[in-house]
């Protein structure tokens, strides 16, 4: 393989190493906390909550009514 | 556990894909039920511990789950103008709606369902056995009802069918609309006024006092029977100047017929560095409500004479109490044996 070649990829590769770390950074202040602690919270409830055996009952039945 | 949790991850990630992004950010609800209007997230539990969004729907943890049952006399509510020496059948589940440092329930209210023993009492049941220990009434209590709403609301329907009385003992955190659709079946409500300044309320139990005082009002414009406890912390609520303006605007927006109790504080919870309130203290609240112009004022959670009902006519002793005991009863058909004067409250049993 040619120099030049290799320099190319190396490159190509860094660029994308620079967007991705640079998306990561400004992507996770908005989403990534939000699924973070949307996974924790799906798990608890998973693992602990529906364990437990306590059922879900509708909690907008005065809303209904009202409606 | 460790393995499991990375499992459930690559689950979730896997089946989930990219519809996951959409479905945590379009699935938040709010409930509108108690003045904290929690928003929630996609399986995020309401600061009262027991109300999740899943999926954008909200549910109840706790519908026919009590973690307390008992036969209690009603006086213990504490109800003293509701059908004495009756017994009611109390109900509750986990959970509160505020976080008071002094609640005396605190190992329940401050409880999470999937960390109590609970029972399985669905709302039928719950009101067979009611008829079935000869309880006149059923009670909401021990914890805050209003995080039971549901369950409450089904159990006073079918109550009410069965000729059986509806009481709730409750802090008054709870938003109008849900406050008078509950109204049209509950007949009588002990409402928990904590003190009478903002502060009080933000500092030690992290909600707000107006509207507690909105939905004393919402009971009265909905004719359910109103009493009111007034727990007596010592340095935190027992300004007298307070409770003369608290006892003002119960007489001005409820009207004098409104009993109000005056609890004494024993240490509990976050505040067990603080005395048990002094009897003087009580004393002195007791009259300040009397100069005030309330006719019915009690003192609770300490025997002496106060905890007796007296005719605002005469004078006479009315109702004779040793702790949760009626001993004497004075009042026939609502009225004074001694002058016919109409005494407040719901007396036929």
């Amino acid at each position: 393989m040619q120099d030049n070649k290799k320099f190319r990829i190396v490159a190509i590769l860094s660029t994308l190493l620079v967007i991705f770390i640079l998306s990561y950074n400004i992507l996770q202040e908005y989403f990534m906390t939000e699924i973070g602690g949307y996974l924790k919270r799906r798990i608890y409830y998973e693992t602990v909550i529906s364990k437990k055996g306590l059922k879900l009952h509708d909690a907008r039945h005065w809303k209904k009514i009202e409606e | 556990m460790e393995h499991l949790e990375r499992l459930k991850l690559f689950k979730l990630f896997v089946l989930h894909g990219a519809g996951l992004y959409n479905g945590v950010m379009n699935s938040r609800v709010k409930c509108e039920l108690c003045p904290t209007e929690c928003e929630l997230g996609n399986y995020e539990i309401g600061g009262c511990r027991v109300r999740i969004n899943r999926d954008g729907e909200l549910f109840s943890l706790v519908y026919g789950k009590p973690c307390s049952v008992a036969i209690d006399p009603i006086e213990k509510k504490p109800f003293f103008h509701v059908m004495p020496a009756t017994k009611s059948f109390s109900v509750a589940t986990v959970g509160c709606v505020l976080g008071c440092k002094f609640c005396q329930n605190w190992q329940i209210s401050q409880g999470r369902p999937e960390d109590t023993d609970s029972h399985d009492l669905p709302p039928d049941d719950l009101v067979r056995q009611a008829l079935f220990y000869g309880c006149k009434s059923i009670a909401y209590t021990y914890t805050e009802p209003t995080v039971f709403y549901e369950y409450m609301y089904d159990t006073s329907v079918i109550a009410k069918k069965y000729g059986v009385r509806n009481t709730v003992h409750t802090c008054g955190y709870i938003n109008e609309k849900p406050l008078r659709e509950l109204s049209k079946y509950l007949d009588a409500a002990c409402v928990d006024l904590k003190a009478f300044t903002e502060d009080f309320y933000a500092k030690l139990c992290g909600g707000r006092l107006r509207p507690v005082l909105d939905s004393l009002i919402v009971l009265r414009e909905e004719g359910v029977w109103v009493e009111i406890t007034n727990l007596v912390i010592p340095t935190h609520n027992d300004d007298m100047k307070k409770i003369s303006e608290m006892c003002k605007w119960i007489i001005q927006n409820l009207g004098p017929d409104v009993p109000i109790h005056f609890s004494r504080f024993l240490p509990h919870y976050k505040l067990n560095n603080l005395p048990p309130t002094p009897f003087e203290t009580l004393n002195n609240a007791r009259q300040t409500a009397l100069d005030a112009g309330l006719k019915y004022v009690y003192i609770g959670n300490i025997r002496s004479n106060a905890e007796n009902t007296f005719c605002p006519n005469c004078k006479k002793l009315l109702i004779e109490r040793a702790g949760y005991q009626v001993t004497q009863n004075n009042i026939s058909g609502g009225k004074c044996i001694f002058c016919n004067a109409t005494i407040a409250g719901l007396w036929e049993a």
